[in-house]
């Protein structure tokens, strides 16, 4: 009780102080605030990351993830402000600040002709200046731009080309940061936690690229507004629509097409948008069926398709106030059906966000959101007069608040509470027949409440020193049991010249929700655990040191950076573990301990028709549960052992190219040490019972002790600009893995008998591919 | 459930996929040979097992014999020495290395233990003993075109199969259905699990639809213990990791202490039935046949 309180206590002072002391700054000073939203002039939408700058007196502010920005600069001044936004047209404004002003600005699209193709603006300063270090931005035009497979453009796929980012698997979406697992990321579509963001095993994720505006992945050094995952944050924005006119866009590809409609509600006021994806793969199974249907012989194919709905309304109320709602709902459905047995499988996310800006004062910025998040598998079996089903799910009800403070030009302050209302569904499982002679039904609930108080500020020390320094305070109850934690956060940056930064930063992070997995990458069937008294919060430390820098007049990015990460309680299955039909799965886990370091390089061209980036990453991941505390053997003997996705040299090259106005090109090349796998050292034969035939049984000695070959490959992609008249769209011709190597998915052992006399004559591996060579066209269109 | 979820996987993308295999060149380790023992007693049956090692993978595929090794089973103070006598049962064409002429007799309960040692110094310890028989209570079977217009030839039957459990009790099973077929026993079902889901102290098992009009079949309810019960399924998920990228490490848990292996004694109810789809009643009031 009094540890509940003292949290509490927490919570109110880092909420409160700052919110008090925001208040008794409004006495007048010799300083006045400029401040406003910046957005596209052609759409209206918010821009987030703009750099906002006062180049006669060398300070600054970027927009925040709603578009707003706030200067404090000093009274009297007439002073010339500059507003820059990476493909956009660059604006200076001169202000005169005998008060606080408000000043909106809409940036203009840089129309980039090929004669002009230098772009006006610096895109790496920002980079440079900030302390936040480890941290990826992309834009949409990049991920559309870049040859994926199967020509689906796909933010995740594109940011595993990034340092320190692992895909798992080839053509899997999975995120592997750092050595974290793909549960230890904190994944956010407009501030709702998304529990399960691929379809289709992993291989595609759940991001539709024309419904989303901004993307960002922590990879280290995370903001204290962040908490709850170890390894990453990928902070994905929604457009909000667009507020000047009906438009739209979408695509026609192999695998699914898609279609986004925006259009104001009123003009400037209010818009909204509506964006929605569908794969095919059912309606061509149904006629491959359909045909067949007079074959006896003939094993149906059962249907399978996956879809994404994003919807969001967003009104401004007043110049101070503006609402959002937005909402996802996304599923795979796998089903078959005939006269006995009806089968269906079902998972996926729905998410909902309402927030509230309001802006207090011109220092003072709140966001207030509301959010629900839902992620659930279930499986529904009818046979005969039997019914079988089972599912696992979780469910949050999310409130936070968010301060944005910005004091004076050395500080900017970010101050805010989060409370979480947890809802598990493990593994519940009901099986019944209609004369009632089977009637069974097994499974967990729980309940749990996370929260999570935080404040930070970034100080500009000086020209050469600033920091960002923050603590996070979190919670997390579950059967009575409570976990607190401590979370600081900091980093700094020294900026030796006007192109060389050095930057340095900590980061301690609690998990407490757990996505266990016994299998190498991240299935549906998956479960999210809560910690209870059995299962201890995860948590993971994190330092990583860092040198930017710009080349050529500004038209290189050079960044490098070493990392390293340890993480105490993490979580497995011991060997052999039941998981369904279980009522205390925590009796199967195993605990242990989690390591990884690496140097990250990366080398980015933003300027000229030549773009893209180089990046190479040296590093290593280890495991290791040899705790047997709670009565279950350690896993691989109590040794450490390499995940599967470590990975000790990874490259990746992407390039763009834009020959003329209407053709461009891209390129991607890949190269990756093999993936640690799991290979037998032995067999031995098992004969069993009189009437079975003997088995050979593979001895698996150690976990992962075999490295898949080297990986690599190269994807190629040509585009042509449509100009038709009404709007404009551009044909992809893109081949997936070029050269056609053939790269290894996984290694089994086969048993080579006389096909005669049946009898084993030798054994032998044998490497399987997944994707050869793959060329697709795919359509884009925008009206 | 990881079946399925392949399966799934090669139904939509590896289909594009086929004939993307290759044979490579693996370069393994070193494997550290253990000794791997299969023992089942049965009441009235001589003791016997086959005591074999683990080898390199890629090693010759001759079976490794063992023919250096002291084993001997101890009941009740009793200790039986099995010689090192290779043989072929050729009914059930089972191999056995280590025999003893002395017969198993249950009658009198009581654990059974089990010593091995070999002259390079590995040793090999079980224990065991004979559980409650289990009887099967009821099996019925339905065809596919039941209420519907008859199929015929092609309609086929799934199997029911009841019996009574004690959900106080941690009990772990094994059922086994064999069909007969021109005097040979095909195995057509073969699985473990745990006495969990029962209904009012009885417990349904039930198949696909895949059996066939007039098919004679054998259904076995073995009552297992947890080490049994551990080592059959773990050993399937070793043999499903072989090929499976989904598959979650599959480290076997032996039976036996000190090598890989099982030593069960045999406690099972077995029944018959012909499938039929003119019976009335299409139930067949279970009648015990003669144990093996």
């Amino acid at each position: 009780m009094k540890k509940t309180l003292f949290l509490w206590l927490c919570v109110g002072m880092a909420v409160w102080a700052p919110l008090r002391c925001a208040q008794a700054q409004q006495a007048p000073s010799p300083r006045h605030t400029l401040s406003g939203y910046v957005k596209d002039a052609e759409t209206g939408e918010d821009l987030i990351g703009v750099t906002v700058s006062v180049p006669s007196l060398k300070t600054g502010a970027v927009t925040n993830e709603y578009g707003f920005y706030s200067l404090s600069l000093p009274a009297g001044d007439s002073l010339t402000v500059e507003f820059y936004f990476i493909g956009y047209e660059k604006v200076a404004q001169t202000v005169y600040m005998d008060r606080d002003r408000r000043l909106d600005i809409r940036l203009r699209p840089e129309l980039l002709s090929i004669e002009q193709v230098v772009i006006s603006t610096d895109p790496f300063q920002e980079q440079l200046d900030a302390p936040q270090m480890s941290v990826e931005r992309l834009s949409m035009e990049e991920v559309k731009s870049i040859p994926v497979i199967f020509g689906e453009a796909d933010l995740v796929k594109v940011l595993q080309l990034k340092p320190g980012v692992q895909s798992g698997s080839e053509g899997s979406s999975g995120l592997y940061v750092r050595g974290g697992g793909a549960d230890q990321n904190l994944i956010l579509l407009d501030e709702a936690l998304v529990y399960n963001p691929s379809h289709l095993f992993g291989f595609f994720s759940i991001f539709n690229p024309d419904a989303v505006k901004d993307v960002t992945l922590y990879k280290g050094d995370f903001p204290a507004k962040f908490g709850g995952r170890l390894s990453s944050v990928l902070d994905v924005r929604l457009k909000e629509g667009n507020k000047q006119k009906f438009s739209g866009e979408g695509g026609v590809g192999l695998i699914s097409s898609r279609l986004t409609l925006e259009a104001p509600l009123a003009k400037d006021k209010a818009s909204f948008i509506v964006s929605g994806r569908r794969t095919y793969f059912d309606l061509i199974t149904r006629q491959i069926n359909k045909a067949n249907e007079d074959n006896p012989d003939y094993d149906p194919i059962p249907d399978y398709y996956f879809y994404d709905l994003n919807t969001k309304v967003n009104v401004e109320l007043d110049e101070k106030n503006r609402l959002f709602l937005s909402g996802y709902f996304g599923r795979d459905v796998f089903q078959f059906n005939n006269d006995n047995f009806n089968f269906n499988f079902d998972w996926g996310n729905a998410t909902t966000t309402l927030r509230w800006n309001h802006i207090i004062n011109p220092r003072l910025f709140m966001n207030a959101s509301f959010i629900f998040s839902d992620y659930k598998y279930q499986i529904k079996n009818q046979f005969n007069a039997f019914n079988f089903n089972i599912g696992s799910g979780i469910r949050d009800y999310n409130g936070k608040l968010d301060f944005e403070y910005s004091p004076n030009s050395k500080h900017f302050i970010q101050f805010g509470y989060q409370h979480t209302y947890h809802q598990f569904e493990v593994s519940r499982l009901r099986f019944e027949s209609e004369d009632g002679r089977v009637d069974f039904e097994s499974g967990q609930n729980f309940e749990g409440h996370e929260m999570g108080a935080y404040i930070q500020d970034d100080i500009d020390w000086s020209e050469r020193w600033r920091s960002e320094a923050g603590l996070r305070v979190s919670a997390f109850g579950n059967q009575g049991k409570w976990y607190y934690g401590i979370e600081p956060r900091l980093s700094v940056r020294w900026r030796a010249s006007d192109k060389t930064s050095f930057k340095a930063g900590y980061a301690l992070m609690n998990q407490y929700v757990h996505l266990v997995s016994n299998s190498g990458t991240s299935l549906p069937t998956d479960i999210w655990y809560p910690s209870n008294r059995v299962v201890a919060p995860q948590q993971s430390q994190q330092i990583a040191m860092g040198m930017s820098r710009t080349l050529a007049k500004g038209s290189f990015f050079f960044n490098t950076e070493v990392y390293y990460k340890w993480m105490a309680n993490q979580i497995d299955y011991k060997d052999g573990a039941q998981l369904f039909f279980n009522d205390n799965l925590d009796t199967e886990f195993v605990f242990g301990k989690g390591w990884g370091y690496g140097w990250e390089v990366y080398l980015e061209k933003k300027k000229g028709r030549t773009t893209g980036w180089i990046g190479y990453t040296l590093s290593w991941t280890f495991r290791q549960f040899a705790d047997s505390s709670n009565g279950n053997a350690p896993i691989n003997n109590g040794k450490a052992f390499f995940p599967r996705y470590d990975r000790r040299h990874d490259v990746s090259v992407v390039l763009m190219h834009r020959f003329t106005e209407r053709w461009s090109a891209g390129f991607n090349f890949v190269f990756g040490t093999g993936n640690a796998f799991s290979l037998p050292t032995g067999r031995f034969i098992y004969q069993d019972l009189p009437g079975k035939d003997p088995v050979v049984v593979p001895v698996y000695p150690e976990r992962n002790n075999y490295r898949l070959p080297d990986y690599h490959r190269a994807d190629i992609s040509l585009t042509y600009k449509l100009r038709p008249r009404w709007g404009e769209g551009s044909l992809m011709f893109s081949v997936y893995n070029v050269y056609n190597r053939r790269n290894a998915f996984f290694v089994y052992f086969e048993e080579v008998k006389d096909p005669d006399t049946n009898q084993t004559l030798y054994f032998q591996a044998k490497q399987v591919t997944l994707f050869p060579i793959i060329p697709t066209f795919s359509l884009d269109f925008k009206f | 459930m990881r079946y399925l979820l392949l399966w799934m996987f090669a139904a939509i993308i590896c289909l594009p996929a086929c004939n993307l295999e290759k044979v490579i060149e693996v370069d393994l380790p070193a494997h550290d040979s253990q000794l791997v023992v299969e023992c089942y007693l049965e009441h009235g049956k001589p003791y016997r097992l086959l005591l074999t090692e683990s080898v390199n993978y890629f090693s010759s595929p001759t079976l490794p014999d063992i023919d250096d090794a002291t084993v001997v089973i101890t009941h009740q103070g009793q200790s039986v020495v099995l010689e090192y006598k290779p043989q072929l049962d050729t009914l059930t064409g089972k191999i056995y290395n280590y025999a003893s002429d002395a017969l198993v007799d249950s009658t009198g309960g009581g654990t059974y233990r089990l010593e091995i040692s070999d002259t390079r110094g590995r040793r090999i310890t079980a224990e065991t003993a004979f559980l409650p028989k289990v009887p099967i209570t009821e099996i019925t079977w339905e065809f596919e075109d039941k209420d519907k217009e008859e199929k015929d030839s092609t309609a086929k039957a799934l199997l029911l199969i009841r019996h009574s459990e004690d959900p106080e009790q941690e009990n772990y099973y094994r059922m086994r259905i064999l069909r007969d077929s021109a005097q040979k026993l095909i195995n057509e079902l073969d699985f473990v699990y745990r006495g969990l889901f029962a209904t009012n102290g009885e417990l349904t098992l039930g198949t696909a639809y895949r059996f066939e009009d007039k098919d004679t079949l054998q259904v076995l309810l073995y009552h297992i213990d947890r080490r049994f019960y551990d080592y059959f399924r773990t050993i399937d998920d070793a043999v499903d990791a072989n090929g499976n990228p989904f598959a979650p490490p599959a480290n076997i848990i032996s039976g036996v202490e000190g090598g890989w292996g099982v030593f069960a004694a045999l406690s099972y109810d077995q029944k018959t039935v012909v499938v039929r789809k003119d019976s009335i009643t299409q139930r067949q009031h279970l009648q015990p046949l003669h144990r093996r």
